[in-house]
């Protein structure tokens, strides 16, 4: 059974998949905690907040899901994606959480 | 991925666009006729088209409000500009709420006559089409159009990254060698209008941006609020003036501004509380927004008493979006910038569709007869060749469907979709050139007789639009005739192509010569 995953998850096709779901997923959420985390600070209204959030958002998320395609071992991929994520998760719910 | 930042990038270019190509060549076709959105209006209202430009013009919307809304409490004139040759009137009407801005008319500048234009989507279906696509929920359309931009913005940056030598390339064009040609025409495309072809992909993902990041603000759902119903208006006793001062207001704003008077709205007609706003295209900046352009109050007398500024952006971030939002929809441009966006656009449109081609071309020898390939010529054939043939069999609906069809609107936009449809299964029964050929054929044909068809259709000829100088009209007219061309150009290529491989004679060795050499010397011999 475990040598039939391996062999799943090493066939070409599927890495790319993954790839693909890391960079796509992964990216959005980050992108979105990344986005929220750097409109804290900037004071503005609510319609300008949202304003400045879009513009950010698709920014960093055009920049991670070429990093995700730059990286050439697979397995880094899935690391930082999840590394970064869980980062930026953290530390915006405990700003948040601060500044509540 | 495996191998250098270029490799990767070419791998992510290419599978970024090819999937994303066939939905991107018609949005990017429909985005770039949408800078000319009013002009397709118009042309597609062949009963306007004996409109003829007057100076007095708004002395005839004065005097048909006067007979036909004398009690409304508003009356609003758009006059003829560089783009719409008619007059357009609103007027409140607490009994009509159809319309949000209430009862219309349009009328014949010169001659005061009311025109009554057919029902017809217009260029507003093409211009929906661009980012709502069409049948289906707004929300479901905004996600697709969303997803295929993003993947467009993300080509569009790996393409700039993979390219070795991207100013070189604004000089390299290396016709007659098939594969090359097609990389160096896309190539040409794509950094030529590089700049504009990032902004538009980037401006337009903001503008739906609402519906993709819903944990945004209001995930753009915006309450208009509901339109209350006026209260009826109590009969007042009315005196209209036989000769208000348009002229002098005008010619004041006009000075202020440096632009004619586009709009006036008259607040209280008739009454002592009376108003007249005169507003233009007198934008002060791009970045203040759709509110950016100053406008004048004046009295009965014709004297200015207030200036409503204009709007100004709050801040630096609201400031990039509205020039985002400006730049994207091209609000802000005349006649000459309106002409460079869509020239751009173009560029564009043939970056989209010569990379769709140029994949099919590179893979054809080792993959020709693979499902997955063949899959693509055939998309390939109805996406590009088959949207072509569908815009102009549109625009041939529209004048052959009586213009006092009731169903006509609906029968138009069906129209539209049946021939795509049709260019799609026969794309895929004829992928090979042959398939090409034939439905660049039919949608040259289509656009080559759009003049005579708008002739002979029209509440006016050509000759008419000639002497009263009808632009609108006659630059639709003139774009038939260059897309035609282009088409034609197309064609021709394609079977001199054909009949090159067929002439091409099969080169044989020639025979061997027989040479009287001289023998060798036995072994021992001198």
């Amino acid at each position: 059974m475990g040598r039939i995953m391996i062999t799943t998850f090493n066939n070409p096709k599927m890495q790319v998949a993954l790839r693909t779901v890391c960079a796509v997923f992964g990216g959005y959420f980050a992108a979105m905690a990344l986005s929220l985390l750097i409109a804290i600070p900037m004071e503005m209204t609510a319609r300008e907040h949202e304003v400045f959030i879009r513009m950010m958002f698709f920014t960093i998320y055009s920049v991670l899901i070429i990093t995700a395609f730059s990286i050439n071992r697979q397995r880094t991929v899935y690391i930082s994606t999840l590394v970064l994520n869980a980062l930026a998760w953290l530390v915006l719910t405990a700003v948040k959480g601060v500044t509540a | 991925m495996k191998g250098g930042l270029r490799k990767s990038m070419t791998w992510l270019h290419t599978w970024s666009t090819i999937t994303a190509g066939w939905i991107l060549f018609a949005i990017f076709v429909t985005g770039t006729l949408s800078f000319f959105r009013y002009e397709i209006n118009y042309w597609m209202q062949p009963e306007l088209h004996e409109a003829a430009p007057n100076p007095q013009a708004v002395d005839v919307a004065y005097n048909y409000l006067i007979a036909n809304a004398p009690a409304a409490k508003q009356w609003q004139i758009q006059l003829p500009d560089e783009r719409t040759r008619t007059l357009s009137l609103y007027w409140d009407d607490p009994n009509d709420t159809s319309r949000r801005r209430g009862p219309r008319a349009q009328l014949d500048p010169r001659t005061g006559k009311e025109l009554t234009p057919r029902d017809t989507a217009g260029g507003n279906f093409l211009y929906r089409f661009h980012f709502e696509l069409y049948g289906m929920p707004r929300d479901v359309a905004y996600w697709i159009v969303g997803v295929v931009s993003m993947m467009m913005l993300i080509g569009i940056i790996s393409g700039v990254i993979m390219h070795r030598k991207i100013f070189a390339d604004f000089f390299l064009f290396r016709p007659k060698k098939k594969l090359v040609s097609w990389l160096d025409g896309h190539a040409i495309t794509s950094v030529l209008a590089l700049p504009f072809h990032l902004f538009i992909t980037f401006s337009g993902i903001l503008l739906i941006a609402g519906v993709l990041l819903p944990w945004n603000g209001e995930g753009g759902h915006r309450h208009r609020g509901e339109r209350n119903a006026a209260p009826p208006t109590k009969v007042v006793e009315r005196h209209y003036d036989a000769t208000p001062p348009f002229s002098k207001m005008m010619a004041d704003a006009e000075q202020a501004w440096g632009v004619p008077v586009q709009r006036i709205s008259i607040e209280n007609p008739g009454l002592d509380k009376l108003r007249y706003t005169l507003s233009g295209p007198n934008r002060e900046e791009i970045s203040a927004g759709r509110g950016g352009n100053t406008s004048f109050v004046y009295n009965a007398a014709g004297e200015r008493i207030k200036v409503n500024p204009a709007n100004t952006a709050d801040n630096t971030a609201q400031a990039i979006y509205n020039y985002m939002d400006m730049l994207h929809q091209a609000r802000f441009a005349d006649t000459t910038t309106r002409w460079l966006l869509f020239f751009a656009g173009v560029l564009g449109s043939i970056m989209v569709g010569s990379g769709s081609i140029l994949w099919a071309v590179k893979r054809s020898k080792q993959q020709m007869g693979e499902r997955g390939f063949e899959f693509v010529r055939g998309l390939n054939i109805g996406s590009i060749a088959g949207f072509m043939c569908a815009c102009g069999a549109y625009f041939w609906a529209n004048r052959l469907l009586g213009g006092q069809y009731a169903a006509r609107e609906g029968w138009e936009i069906a129209t539209f979709f049946i021939v795509w449809l049709l260019t799609f299964i026969a794309g895929f029964i004829w992928r090979d050139r042959y398939g090409w050929v034939v439905q660049l054929s039919i949608a040259a044909l289509l656009f080559s007789l759009i003049p005579v068809l708008d002739s002979f259709t029209s509440s006016a000829n050509l000759w008419h639009a000639i002497n009263t100088l009808d632009w609108p009209r006659l630059s639709f007219d003139i774009l038939a005739l260059l897309t035609a061309a282009t088409l034609w150009f197309s064609v021709y290529y394609l079977l001199k192509i054909k009949d090159k491989k067929r002439k091409a004679p099969t080169r044989k060795k020639p025979a061997a010569k027989r040479v009287n050499k001289p023998l060798k010397p036995a072994a021992g011999e001198a």
